[in-house]
């Protein structure tokens, strides 16, 4: 947890990465948010709903966050003999460096947006059409805050290449708070274009638009290098830890085979509460 | 063949199990397969109660929040045991305000989703039924009530996250089985929705708005353009255009006037008329198809009972053995003991099981349905897939339905009058397509009156009677060289040149004799079907032994057989026929007999899978087991493929089932399985079966043409509509009027 600088000094950079949400996720997501803020009688009131939403969706985010981060921590705790928090920042890398060139632009993405998006392939989605519908009767505000927000919730499980990239890099962080917390960062950048989609507001003019998220898809880019070069420092570390231990990424030697022991440690009482439970 | 009919799922549509000797059921209720039909339906339906479709929703919702906040803390907990280096004050209360609240958000999920589980149990018991939700609501409920002890004890384990896994997996897997199930079973819900449901009913010269269930034969009802028809009826005023491709698969309209019939289901396209019913609602042609469908759909095949008996015994078994694994790891702990026999409970997964056959039979079945090809039960299907043979009837099959006479050759000494009166009232007795083909040409004409009495026809060879002639009752014969007896009669010489003619090619003759003198001799064409050779190709490709039984004589089948490239028998009638689907049972094992449905009856019902071609609206006229509604051959081959593929994916099914669950429980037994994993691999397998099954929807690899619209007259749909074509070969003697019979 030591290496928590690291990942602090990335979430500005995750959240930057967030707002190319709307560019990405505006295909799938930016229907949602237009039906959200559906029939709502003032521009406030669509605002707070998108923002019920959005939060529904970021709890989502965060969850899924922290389950990978504690993922990559079980799993490099109970693999101590190689490095797998290393192989984990380079997969996360890669796919964000993916999602990056894809969003920037460099790879022409095939569309099939005809035959991919037929109504019925997506049927399974109709409950969370159902949970934004305004109801019939006039339903009490909390209640409606409610469903909005279970839908936001709805929401986050939609499958997302963007979303997936950056599970993959809290799982690299191998720390539940650390994964909570990227998704988090995360899940607030993609807020401020998708509420404003969603208000059917246009913040800026289509080339500002355009030129922010090419700056948001370098973002992705910029943050999925840094990963991959931690990945491999984090391996080269390890390697060289065989003969002489030393802490891969802080300047306190003394702390990583005192982790690694701890990690050893923990193995035990692990594997015999997973075959109880 | 067993056709036990059984209650169907309001829901999926799929017969209720349990439900065939419940009586005590209540009628009115909806009536579900499975809890996750009853929650799917409750969600997805549109109902007039949407409060309550909306709160279940949002009682699922709700849940998932919930449970995520559960794993969240537990996770967190599970961290700090693992890397929580200090174990300071601050830590172990953190630990304890997690433990609290995780009790305090699993709290709300066992309400919410737990009760509906514990509600279907309580019907299953009601009707003496164990079901697998008693199994898992007993071992959640334990595993909450055990770990809620442990909190407040403020030592032992808890188990919050796995209820709160378990109950939410639960509810999703079934919920998508459920889902699965009515993708399966779409194609009958599409054509019920195709009719409308109200239509316009004229009473008193009054339009009124009238739900479609209320309209009884009589009634006159107007349809408007691009409306479907509701049922039944006449053309009572104005004209129109209708598309039957529900029925036909033929997309080219056919034009009806007033005193027309139209059928329910098919398409209104641009007249405004008037249609009086000849059928009430839920009767006639398409509520036929739909009742063939519904049958077929709660018919049990072979491999549905297997599977039957197996889930019948399968929860009690696995009760036992959850028992059993419980006693065997008592000594661990009653906790831990208790959460091995819930993942015992949870993989252990009868749906797979359930659903392996119904769903995969009931995708073909609706695939079937939506190319025009009807299966009576899911045993036809099963049957198909075994067939060997294939024996064809050549007239009305591997040729269009309408032969018609290219020309009569008349003996030069008789009176060409009474040749004429004779034909009429001879050919006007028998449905056989030479008959009907006769009388077209010759009805009109009947000028000479020359009663007729007591006529017989015989299947297959001709009609006879007596003939008041002169004063004299004299024996009159039409028909085959054969039923005539050719040989011993006088035979004038044109029509003996005309004969050799015929014989030498593929013409079919009729041949009209008394007093033992032939005089008149009716040529009659037929022409192949334009997909016939495929067909035939196609099927032999399938490694099916094939051959088209005629009436037609030796000479002539051999040209037919020429053309066809396959071996053709000729001279049969029907009981030759039925001898010829008997020897191929013998010799070759399941055999299907293809034919019109007519004068081969008896080869049908000799054969194990029947099947016949053009029934359009009439489904329930014969009790064959596959009837193409359209006129399409290439459908055969198709169906037989399907069938296969179909018997392939049920054993797939099968065998998945059967190893997931016994591999499964094995695992679990051994007490290394997290409940909330075995809950997630339960979902998996279900899954698996499901999108299995549903890759039967997709038509692209599985063969067969559409129906080409071409521009010969490929076929005539019904025998409403029988358009004598006349761009045929000018050498005929006697004109063929056009016209609608």
């Amino acid at each position: 947890m030591e290496s928590g600088v690291l990942e602090a000094a990335q979430l500005p950079l995750v959240f930057l990465g967030g707002l190319l949400g709307s560019s990405h996720c505006i295909g799938m997501c930016g229907g949602f948010a237009m039906a959200v803020g559906f029939g709502s009688k003032s521009l406030g009131a669509n605002v707070t709903r998108q923002l019920t939403w959005s939060v529904g969706r970021i709890f989502t985010y965060a969850f899924g966050g922290a389950m990978c981060g504690f993922l990559g921590a079980r799993l490099s705790g109970r693999f101590s003999f190689a490095s797998i928090q290393g192989f984990l920042a380079i997969a996360a890398g890669v796919l964000l460096v993916v999602q990056g060139l894809l969003s920037a632009g460099v790879f022409k993405r095939k569309l099939k947006i005809g035959k991919k998006c037929s109504v019925g392939k997506f049927s399974w989605l109709l409950p969370i059409g159902r949970l934004m519908k305004p109801s019939q009767d006039e339903a009490s505000t909390s209640a409606r805050t409610a469903e909005t927000f279970l839908a936001g919730v709805m929401t986050g499980f939609l499958p997302c290449g963007l979303v997936y990239a950056y599970l993959a890099l809290a799982a690299a962080s191998a720390s539940l708070w650390w994964g909570l917390a990227t998704m988090i960062a995360f899940g607030f950048g993609t807020v401020p274009i998708m509420v404003a989609t969603g208000a059917g507001v246009s913040l800026m003019s289509l080339p500002a638009r355009t030129r922010l998220f090419k700056v948001a898809a370098w973002c992705v880019l910029i943050t999925g290098v840094l990963t991959i070069g931690r990945g491999v420092a984090a391996i080269d570390v390890k390697q060289e830890q065989q003969e002489q231990p030393a802490c891969p990424l802080c300047d306190e030697p003394p702390e990583v085979p005192d982790l690694q022991l701890k990690a050893a440690r923990a193995q035990t009482p692990t594997s015999t509460r997973g075959t109880q439970r | 063949m067993t056709t036990d009919a059984a209650i169907a799922c309001d829901y999926c549509g799929l017969p209720v199990p349990g439900a065939i000797d419940a009586v005590a059921l209540p009628e009115d209720e909806p009536q579900f397969c499975c809890f996750g039909c009853r929650f799917a339906d409750a969600i997805m339906r549109e109902r007039d109660d949407e409060t309550t479709s909306r709160w279940t929703l949002t009682r699922l919702g709700l849940s998932i929040f919930f449970a995520m906040n559960v794993m969240v803390f537990t996770m967190a907990r599970w961290s700090n045991d693992v890397y929580g280096a200090d174990s300071g004050e601050f830590s172990t209360s953190l630990h304890a305000l997690f433990r609290y609240l995780c009790l305090l958000f699993t709290l709300p999920v066992i309400g919410m989703l737990g009760a509906p589980l514990l509600n279907h149990a309580w019907q299953g018991l009601k009707q003496r039924q164990l079901t697998s939700e008693l199994l898992i609501v007993a071992g959640v409920l334990a595993a909450f009530v055990f770990s809620t002890v442990s909190v407040f004890r403020g030592v032992g384990h808890t188990y919050f996250e796995v209820a709160c896994m378990v109950l939410v997996l639960v509810t999703l897997g079934r919920w998508f089985e459920a889902t699965g199930r009515m993708k399966a079973t779409a194609a009958l819900d599409k054509l019920q929705q195709l009719l409308p449901d109200f239509v316009a009913r004229i009473q008193n010269d009054k339009e009124q708005n009238t739900p479609i269930g209320e309209i009884v034969a009589n009634d006159h009802i107007r349809i408007r353009a691009g409306e479907r028809f509701p049922v039944d009826g006449i053309v009572y005023r104005g004209r129109t255009t209708v598309d039957q491709q529900v029925f036909t698969g033929e997309s080219v309209p056919i034009e009806r006037v007033t005193g027309d019939a139209v059928l329910a289901g098919t398409v209104n396209l641009d007249g405004d008329i008037v249609v009086q019913a000849t059928a009430a609602s839920g009767a006639g042609s398409f509520a036929g198809l739909l009742s063939v469908l519904r049958e077929a759909r709660t018919s049990r095949g072979r491999y549905q009972r297997i599977a039957d008996r197996v889930a019948q015994w399968f929860v009690p078994a696995v009760a036992v053995v959850a028992i059993a694994v419980f006693a065997l790891h008592f000594e661990r702990g009653t906790l831990p003991a208790l959460m091995s026999s819930l993942s015992v409970v949870l993989i252990a997964c009868p749906c797979a099981l359930g659903l392996a056959t119904p769903l995969a039979v009931w995708t073909a079945l609706s695939n079937a349905a939506n190319h025009q090809v009807l299966f009576r039960n899911g045993e036809a299907l099963e049957r198909l897939a075994d067939t060997r043979a294939v024996r064809f009837d050549k007239t009305g099959t591997l040729t269009d339905g309408s032969p018609h006479v290219s020309r009569i050759v008349c003996d030069p000494t008789t009176d060409s009058a009474l040749i004429n009166s004779v034909a009429a009232q001879l050919s006007d007795s028998s449905n056989h397509v030479f008959s009907q083909a006769i009388h077209r040409v010759v009805n009109s004409k009947s000028t000479v009156d020359s009663p007729i009495t007591g006529i017989r026809g015989i299947a297959g060879r001709g009609v006879e009677a007596l003939l008041s002639l002169d004063g004299e009752q004299i024996s009159v014969r039409m028909g085959s060289a054969d039923f005539v007896e050719v040989e011993t009669c006088q035979i004038p010489d044109n029509i003996r040149e005309s004969r050799h003619i015929a014989d030498a090619g593929k013409a079919a003759v009729v041949f009209l004799a008394w007093n033992n003198r032939i005089h008149a001799l009716f040529l009659i064409d037929e022409q192949l079907r334009p997909e016939s050779k495929s067909a035939i190709s196609k099927c032999r490709s399938l490694e099916l032994d094939i051959a088209v039984l005629t009436g037609d004589n030796h000479q002539r089948a051999a040209r037919w057989a020429e053309e066809l490239g396959v071996e053709i028998t000729g001279g049969m009638s029907p009981a030759d026929k039925m001898k010829q689907v008997q020897a191929a049972r013998q010799n070759f094992g399941t055999t299907a007999m293809v034919g019109d449905g007519i004068n081969d009856a008896p080869a049908l019902a000799a054969s194990d899978v029947g099947i016949t071609l053009g029934c359009g609206a009439d489904v329930t006229r014969d009790s064959a087991d596959v009837c193409i509604l359209s006129d399409n051959l290439t459908r055969i081959p198709w169906s037989i493929e399907l069938a296969r593929k179909t018997r392939r994916i049920v054993r797939q099914n099968l065998a998945w089932a059967f190893s997931y669950n016994t591999i499964g429980i094995a695992l679990a037994a051994t007490g290394v399985l997290n409940p909330a994993i075995a809950a997630g691999l339960m979902l998996a397998s279900s899954v698996i079966v499901i999108i299995n099954s549903l890759r039967l929807n997709g038509d692209a690899d599985v063969g067969g043409a559409p129906p080409t619209t071409s521009t010969e007259p490929t076929s005539v749909p019904s025998e409403m509509d029988l358009l004598v074509d006349d761009a045929q070969p000018t050498d005929r003697a006697v004109p063929v009027s056009g016209g609608v019979e």
